[in-house]
């Protein structure tokens, strides 16, 4: 898997020069988080064309939103708040999964946007771990994504995904627990 | 099983790993089946965090769909914007306001007369 070697330039100072409309600056921004930011998207959408519509977004909107953005945070931190968002109205606009009922959460996932091709990319990776997230429903999946591999607390995941802190943590915990039983094959060896 | 199994199932869905206290965290000391559920718990969270951030590789056209979106205009400094902004939102509500009273004193008249 070839990557462009990214210049290394100082992304506080990217950053700034983007803020103040330097579109060169921001390209360069664009090229070193293009991939972490598809990464997240693919996490929370699964659907590999639409987590590159979702990271496309994300970037303008982060572009149109640089003047409001202040450094309190990392810049990559800042990002990841615009790429759930962003892939939040994606979903909601698709209207693939209802959101709130319970019942939906365990719902059986929707295989059939699964690409076995591209599916293998991801393997190479992290094979067992990032597949049997990808088989969570994707509320689900949200949830265990943000909590467990970006150390989102609660209250931010209920504040972004628009649930309450307790549907967030329930969701976490039925994540947790799926993910245990379908992982379980790693602890144990092969069978 | 103890009486206190469920209510360590139930707490881990609830208040997490880390934050079970008192009797229950005292019965999982003691019991087996807790203790294997809690390290599972942790086992899980810590192959979770292990994955890499960008184990996905962007789309090679994704760079150049992003800067052919941005439009030509580039982002005015907010400061900037926040001084022109302000004088002209008063502007116009001075203006709503005047024409308002206007129209006002106008109706007031007709219904005099």
């Amino acid at each position: 898997m070839q990557r462009e070697q990214v210049e290394s330039q100082d992304p506080q100072d990217l950053v700034a020069r983007a803020r103040n409309g330097d579109r060169e600056a921001f390209g360069e921004l664009v090229r070193s988080h293009q991939h972490e930011v598809y990464t997240l998207a693919v996490r929370l959408v699964r659907d590999r064309d639409m987590a590159s519509d979702v990271a496309q977004d994300a970037f303008v909107r982060a572009w149109r939103a640089m003047p409001k953005f202040r450094g309190d945070a990392k810049f990559s931190t800042w990002l990841h708040r615009i790429t759930v968002n962003t892939a939040w109205t994606h979903r909601t606009k698709k209207n693939r999964v209802r959101l709130d009922p319970l019942d939906a959460l365990g719902a059986e996932p929707e295989s059939a946007l699964l690409d076995p091709v591209r599916a293998g990319e991801a393997a190479m990776a992290r094979p067992e771990i990032e597949d049997a997230l990808m088989e969570l429903t994707e509320p689900i999946r949200a949830v265990v994504v943000l909590k467990d591999v970006y150390d989102w607390s609660h209250t931010e995941i209920a504040e972004h995904l628009g649930i309450s802190v307790t549907a967030a943590k329930v969701r976490l915990h039925r994540g947790r627990k799926t993910l245990r039983s379908r992982l379980a094959h790693l602890r144990d060896g092969p069978r | 099983m103890n009486v206190l199994c469920p209510a360590v199932h139930v707490a881990l869905g609830t208040v997490g790993v880390d934050a079970i206290t008192g009797p229950a965290a005292a019965h999982i000391e003691r019991c087996e089946n807790c203790s294997v559920e809690i390290s599972e718990h942790r086992r899980i969270q810590a192959e979770l965090a292990s994955l890499e951030p960008a184990a996905h590789t962007a789309p090679s056209h994704l760079q150049t769909k992003v800067m052919s979106s941005l439009g030509p205009i580039a982002v005015p400094d907010l400061e900037s914007r926040g001084g022109i902004v302000v004088p002209v939102a008063a502007a116009a509500f001075v203006a709503t306001a005047a024409a308002g009273t206007a129209v006002l004193l106008r109706m007031r008249r007709q219904s005099a007369a």
